[in-house]
């Protein structure tokens, strides 16, 4: 029984407002278009074993293989993007990994003493969990089961950042879908 | 004019020692093999306009196309990697990205308010700047021009993340080139 998951394929920052993050990053890092999903619409959340209904928005861009994901979060409800981590904002929150099987790699890690912290699903039955090693030395890691629809619209913004003119920081979802 | 750096190839992170970090990074976040590079023999290094002798050791590993590098520091000489940031290990501390060249794009940057704080050669020529917005958005970054020998070592070190087989967190250089 071996981890499915692959390399790391996202970084993630949870921001104050997606406003001055992209202008920061389109601006400032070369990165960009981000492409805003707005209220993301996900079912059976739950945060430390409780069920979580989490208000947020994400806006995610490409630079070459490795997507970048900012996070707002528009309520207050206790979850891995407040209470848990220093609120400082600017630090790696999690990398993530895509996985084929992502209940047989919650199984080992979890046996490895890996925390499941949080987790849901996407709309499309895309799966995915955030897990905690509350070891210092790097950000939590999150795995992620991803429907069809879900890798074609992540190959969609990927392609969106190698085409990029560097003039229109942001695109809304529904434009690329 | 315009950048010539392109997409980030690598995140790094200053760490108190390299075990407990490639322990972390190979065990939980199944990345690896790790590179050592002990003592960079880097010069011309310059840290906030002074030139600085600076006494550090790397070590690199790749996860799909990302390099994940670790930076350990020996020395107390004041740099981008002690005083200059939050000094809690953890955080990412720059991205890096390349270019063809390096002067034509810290010109741009410097014009946009960029600060160029550290930077410096490696033995065969390629040369490297860190630079910062000052803005709490995100970490520094971080470009670099490389010599085509050192373009070869990334890119051994990728095969090498591809073709690992999760025994040995470590691996020579020496292994690579062999």
């Amino acid at each position: 029984m071996g981890k499915k998951f692959g390399p790391i394929m996202q970084m993630a920052f949870i921001v104050e407002s997606f406003d001055e993050s992209i202008k920061f990053w389109t601006e400032k890092m070369n990165v960009g278009p981000f492409i805003i999903l707005d209220d993301i619409k996900l079912s059976d959340v739950y945060y430390k074993d409780k069920p979580a209904n989490i208000d947020f928005s994400g806006a995610i861009a490409y630079t070459g293989g490795m997507q970048i994901e900012l996070i707002k979060q528009h309520c207050d409800t206790p979850c891995i993007y407040n209470e848990y981590v220093n609120n400082l904002k600017g630090p790696l929150h999690h990398v993530a990994a895509l996985t084929t099987d992502i209940e047989n790699d919650i199984r080992i890690l979890e046996s490895q003493g890996y925390i499941n912290l949080q987790g849901g699903k996407t709309e499309d039955n895309g799966k995915f969990v955030y897990l905690d090693t509350n070891e210092r030395e790097g950000p939590m890691f999150e795995l992620v089961q991803l429907s069809e629809a879900g890798l074609g619209f992540f190959d969609m913004m990927e392609q969106e950042a190698k085409n990029w003119d560097g003039k229109i920081a942001t695109i809304e979802a529904e434009v690329i879908i | 004019m315009i950048k010539q750096f392109g997409n980030m190839m690598q995140m790094a992170f200053v760490v108190e020692n390299f075990d407990d970090s490639i322990k972390f990074w190979t065990e939980k976040m199944n990345v690896g093999p790790f590179f050592k590079l002990e003592h960079l023999r880097v010069r011309d290094v310059y840290y906030k306009d002074k030139d600085v002798d600076i006494d550090f050791s790397v070590a690199i590993a790749y996860s799909g196309g990302m390099q994940i590098e670790l930076v350990n520091q020996h020395c107390d000489t004041p740099s981008i990697y002690n005083e200059y940031v939050n000094n809690e290990k953890g955080p990412l501390h720059h991205l890096c990205t390349l270019t063809t060249d390096i002067e034509n794009d810290i010109r741009i940057l410097e014009s946009q308010g960029y600060i160029n704080l550290q930077g410096g050669k490696t033995e065969d020529d390629g040369k490297f700047a860190y630079l910062d917005t000052k803005e709490r958005e995100g970490p520094m970054i971080e470009i670099a021009q490389l010599s085509d020998a050192s373009l070869r070592l990334f890119a051994m070190m990728k095969e090498a993340s591809k073709n690992w087989d999760r025994e040995a967190p470590v691996m020579n250089l020496g292994d690579l080139k062999s």
